[in-house]
């Protein structure tokens, strides 16, 4: 992921300064803190008011052991060590994600692709649960962890596992698939693992050479939609970074407005606001496709004041059950609203 | 497959033929040795060993599994950047593991593509139904020569200092064995068969102008045959290429003028079925580079009454059993085979242009 603009690794900010038009690098830290001349991070002011009451949502918990069981999942991926496209690891997790996902009844969907200008072979795998329509919900996160390799600054170039990173999206994910399987909803849910969400280059390098499973799901689906093979996306609830033991999701700026609302009235209904929207940044993430092309979504997201993030420190030693078992709260107290919003109410 | 067959030699006398055939081969190359070149015997057969150490590898075991994970390791350390297809095959419910990588050419992303390939899984010897199919099989020849000496072609190519005008595509080929003991279509050539698929979607396939599959080889006493189902100008590129470092006498002996002969009264086509054949069916010009003739042990030759077995005392009839292992095979042949390859090297880029 990305923070705001061209926000990247914890902490550049090009600010397009001078008459002459030349770019000065300025470091800011995310934390939200000012980046020395007194230059701010891009959209980083919350925007939903948290003071104003909204109309409440009926909590609905993970089950006991979802946090538990997620955690084991984290541990599992994580001993599998660097999961970014090509290596053993990355092997490892897409039988392991199949496996799991089949456990539950659930046929796994794999794409796979050799991107042309990269010349990597990336997989995204997906799941459905078919509801009584057509129109889905995306539950997404990204498998893939952030490259340490190869990067000419030896500081970038390290044993990364992405516990938090990577793998805790997909951990909730896996927990949620049994829950999902079975019931029947409304809405179709699609459980999503996108790859290729890390920027190649170590500082995040806009579109182009990150988020290339999420770009390609989305042109997929625009090809399929134009030749009435699938039916729309209703929303995107996108989880990156949900785990670590002080969990704080920001207040996404890029997400849907009306999707962070839910999101918040999630987390007042479960009682944790405390966790929710204290600080708010924009994050360049796999929602972004889906925005650019007008699908809503929202990404739950702790990366505004994460010392871990892109750091050796993400690791199962600073990853929490209980915050995987919020998430799910979050996530299961969510779904029925972005289903009344999203499917219901829209035909 | 369809091929000749040799006598089994008994492993006792194995020494005895070998010093034999090494002592009438020794006037033109030394004995199990090959040309000088560039490649390297010694790290070859280490790839090899590492291979063989992880135990019998077929398709969807854990331990080829592991083979890829050294083969993808060994590729990153040369600064490559090798890439996995892989998907799980819906009938067989086994992981598919293709791995290539590309080493850049003059138009990385959209030139022609040479590729050089083997297959790195070994024959299933458990669980069949007939007890004799059942033993520990680790395929050193079969499944292991070849993919070691295609690492070790990676370093050679990627050290060298003029990069190669096509794009080269190193391609390690999952599921290459029949899952049934016997011969079956339905359960064969697998992971070639996704893969070019895959790369007929990605628009990859028109730009593969060359074809080049290893197979069995590590054999201390290497020969390879002239397979029907190759291209002739492919054929004739290696002929030319081994005349010029003096192992012409390795190549094309089998199949014999009689054979020929014999299947061509018979209407039968002469040729090996392996992965260069899915190539070939998607439209790209193949050559198959194979020790097979006379390697395929009396018992699983399919005999007629009063049919002499295909044997050959200077070749031990190794094929598919507990023969094909480490003391098989030599560094030389490695190295040998894959000078040959590079001594192909410029014809093989000229064929891949279209200069030839």
């Amino acid at each position: 992921v990305s923070g705001a603009g061209v926000v990247r690794t914890s902490t550049i900010v090009a600010v397009c300064v001078l008459g002459l038009g030349a770019c000065i690098g300025a470091s800011l830290t995310h934390g939200g803190g000012a980046a020395p001349g007194g230059q701010g991070p891009v959209r980083a002011q919350p925007e939903i008011d948290r003071s104003r009451p909204l109309a409440p949502l009926a909590a609905v918990r993970a089950p006991a052991g979802f946090g538990d069981r997620a955690l084991a999942h984290v541990r599992e991926l994580t001993s599998f060590g660097p999961r970014n496209p090509g290596t053993p690891g990355w092997s490892r997790q897409l039988d392991y994600v199949t496996a799991q996902l089949q456990r539950h009844g659930l046929t796994v969907q794999r794409d796979t692709w050799t991107d042309r200008k990269e010349l990597i072979t990336f997989t995204n795998l997906s799941a459905t649960v078919r509801g009584r329509r057509p129109e889905r919900i995306l539950l997404a996160c990204h498998h893939d962890t952030k490259c340490t390799t190869g990067h000419p600054d030896p500081a970038h170039n390290f044993h990364f596992v992405g516990a938090n990173d990577g793998a805790s999206g997909v951990a909730v994910l896996l927990e949620l698939a049994p829950i999902l399987a079975a019931s029947t909803r409304e809405a179709t849910i699609e459980l999503v693992f996108f790859d290729g969400e890390e920027s190649l280059d170590w500082t995040w390098n806009d579109a182009a050479r990150a988020l290339f499973g999420s770009r390609r799901y989305v042109q997929r689906h625009r090809d399929a939609l134009l030749l009435h093979q699938e039916a729309r996306i209703a929303a995107v609830v996108l989880l990156d970074m949900v785990g670590r033991t002080d969990l704080h999701l920001q207040e996404e700026l890029y997400s849907t407005k009306g999707l962070r609302e839910t999101l918040w009235r999630a987390a007042v209904a479960c009682g944790h606001e405390r966790l929710v929207f204290q600080r708010a940044e924009a994050a360049s993430d796999d929602h972004k496709p889906f925005l650019d092309v007008g699908i809503p979504a929202v990404d739950l997201i702790d990366l505004n004041g994460n010392p871990h993030w892109h750091k050796p420190t993400d690791t199962i030693e600073n990853m929490s059950a209980a915050s995987l078992q919020i998430a799910g709260d979050l996530v299961l107290t969510m779904l029925p609203e972005v289903e009344r919003d999203h499917v219901l109410n829209r035909n | 497959m369809v091929a000749a067959a040799p006598r089994r030699t008994p492993r006792s006398s194995r020494s005895l033929a070998a010093t034999a055939t090494c002592l009438v081969l020794a006037a033109t190359t030394a004995c199990g040795g090959g040309p000088s070149g560039p490649v390297d015997g010694a790290r070859a057969h280490a790839h090899l060993r590492t291979m063989v150490g992880f135990g019998p590898r077929p398709f969807g075991s854990d331990a080829l599994a592991k083979t890829a994970d050294h083969i993808t390791a060994e590729l990153t350390k040369l600064g490559l950047s090798p890439q996995r297809h892989e998907l799980v095959h819906a009938k067989e419910k086994k992981t598919i593991r293709n791995l290539y990588v590309q080493i850049d050419g003059e138009d990385p992303q959209q030139g022609p593509i040479l590729m050089l390939a083997a297959h790195y899984d070994t024959k299933l010897a458990e669980g069949h139904a007939d007890a004799k199919c059942n033993f520990p099989f680790v395929g050193a020849i079969d499944g292991g020569g070849a993919p070691a000496l295609l690492l070790e072609l990676a370093r050679v190519l990627k050290e060298r200092p003029q990069k190669p005008r096509p794009n080269v595509w190193l391609y390690w080929i999952d599921a290459e064995e029949s899952v049934d003991w016997t011969w079956n279509d339905e359960r064969a050539l697998l992971g070639s068969q996704a893969f070019c698929a895959f790369l007929g979607e990605q628009k990859i396939l028109p730009r593969v102008k060359a074809f080049v599959l290893l197979d069995l080889i590590g054999d201390e006493n290497w020969k390879l045959d002239k397979d029907g189902n190759s291209v002739g100008k492919l054929q004739t590129i290696f002929l030319d290429a081994a005349k010029e470092i003096g192992v012409q006498n390795r190549l094309y002996e089998f199949p014999t003028q009689a054979e020929l002969e014999f299947y061509r009264q018979r209407g039968v086509d002469w040729g090996t079925k392996d992965d260069h054949l899915v190539f070939t069916r998607h439209g790209v010009p193949s050559v198959l580079l194979i020790d097979f003739a006379r390697r395929i042990p009396e018992h699983l030759q399919d005999l007629k009454p009063n049919q002499k077995p295909m044997l050959d005392d200077r070749y031990v009839p190794w094929w598919h059993t507990a023969d094909d292992d480490l003391a098989q095979t030599s560094p030389d042949t490695l190295a040998a085979v894959g000078n040959l390859v590079m001594a192909a090297w410029p014809r093989l880029e000229d064929f891949a242009l279209g200069k030839r």
